[in-house]
């Protein structure tokens, strides 16, 4: 798992950058299209291990705190929040085929 | 005992999170350094993002737009030709204030003292941008900054040694004393988020009409007077509302910008 975090963090870093530089050029109705959110919700969604959707959430809210106007935590404590409800839904509600 | 050590493991990565949090949380305190390191070792790669995203957003601008182009082509260039006449005149006014100017022994008023900065990102949610100059080439928390055109884009809010967050006046934190050029009707322009504005608390017997020209005022202190603000849209007026207010078209759109001017002193 330390192995993909590692990875996380320049893919987070990149996307948080693209994030305030290239996609902030093409919004739609005052929002923009954000891969930080969806990739971490993806992280979440796919990938069975807990801690590493956690890890996830608070490596990609930080990036995107950096490149923003908010206090440094604000998106940490919102992607945190997204990553902890889906961990609970699929715990929860979805079982897992492998048939 | 399984359960038991499953269960400390589970307490330990609990206790590592709520860290990592808490170390994130107090980097609040040394905000200043934190972002200003990742904004100095990132520009290189922002400026290009932002010029390759702002040339590829230009073309797909274009599309929708093609319907309407010959129309107001047609428009732009009847307005050319009154404002070709338009600058004639005002050249000979020039020439005759020169003229004046030197005979009355009189110097040339001080333009404003500026900075040139690029645009490096854009925090679209947040109507804040960010440019590549910061207090190591003399900018300060307040400075008024605007287009080449004159037009007010809004005023620095945050300041780091090379970068600088620029509060867009279409942000909803931002308000200054605007007025109608022709009528001096004074009022209060308040950002509406969204690349929008208000001009708000105008007198309700003032006429106020679609397309009049708002300019900044001096009176509040933070812009020098007479800068393009925009013209009003829309005029909303109650029967009930004590004053009116106009919907205002803005002249910043910094879609369009790459550089931006900082106002040192006025």
């Amino acid at each position: 798992m330390f192995k993909k975090i590692i990875i996380l963090i320049p893919v987070f870093y990149l996307l948080a950058v693209l994030h305030a530089s290239f996609f902030a050029h093409f919004g739609i109705f005052g929002s923009i299209f954000n891969l930080i959110g969806l990739l971490v919700i993806l992280i979440n969604v796919f990938i069975p291990e807990a801690y590493f959707g956690i890890i996830s959430a608070i490596i990609g809210g930080f990036f995107w705190d950096i490149f923003s106007a908010n206090f440094l935590g604000y998106h940490v404590l919102i992607l945190l929040l997204i990553a902890i409800f889906i961990q609970l839904i699929i715990k929860k509600y979805v079982r897992a085929s492998f048939i | 005992m399984f359960k038991a050590m499953k269960l400390k493991v589970k307490k330990n990565k609990v206790l590592l999170i709520a860290l990592i949090l808490l170390i994130i949380f107090s980097l609040n305190f040394f905000q200043e350094n934190v972002k200003g390191f990742f904004y100095s070792i990132s520009s290189p790669i922002q400026v290009w993002f932002w010029q390759t995203g702002d040339s590829i957003a230009d073309f797909f601008s274009i599309i929708p737009k093609a319907l309407v182009l010959e129309k107001e082509n047609e428009k732009l260039n009847m307005q050319n030709l009154e404002l070709l006449a338009e600058i004639n005149s005002l050249k000979e006014i020039k020439e005759e204030n020169f003229f004046l100017r030197d005979a009355l022994m009189v110097g040339l008023e001080k333009d404003f003292r500026m900075e040139v900065a690029g645009i490096i990102s854009k925090d679209i949610g947040q109507d804040s941008i960010i440019i590549n100059k910061g207090s190591k080439d003399g900018l300060s928390k307040d400075m008024p900054v605007i287009s080449g055109q004159k037009a007010v884009i809004g005023r620095i809010e945050e300041v780091y040694d090379n970068r600088s967050r620029i509060l867009l006046i279409s942000n909803k934190n931002s308000f200054f004393e605007a007025k109608i050029s022709e009528t001096e009707t004074a009022g209060l322009l308040k950002g509406n988020g969204d690349g929008k504005a208000l001009l708000d608390l105008l007198p309700k017997n003032e006429n106020i009409k679609q397309g009049d020209l708002i300019v900044s005022s001096a009176l509040s202190g933070l812009f020098p007077s007479g800068l393009l603000v925009g013209w009003v849209e829309e005029v909303e007026k109650g029967d009930a509302d004590l004053f009116q207010k106009a919907k205002v078209s803005l002249f910043s759109r910094i879609n369009n910008l790459e550089q931006v001017f900082i106002i040192l002193d006025f």
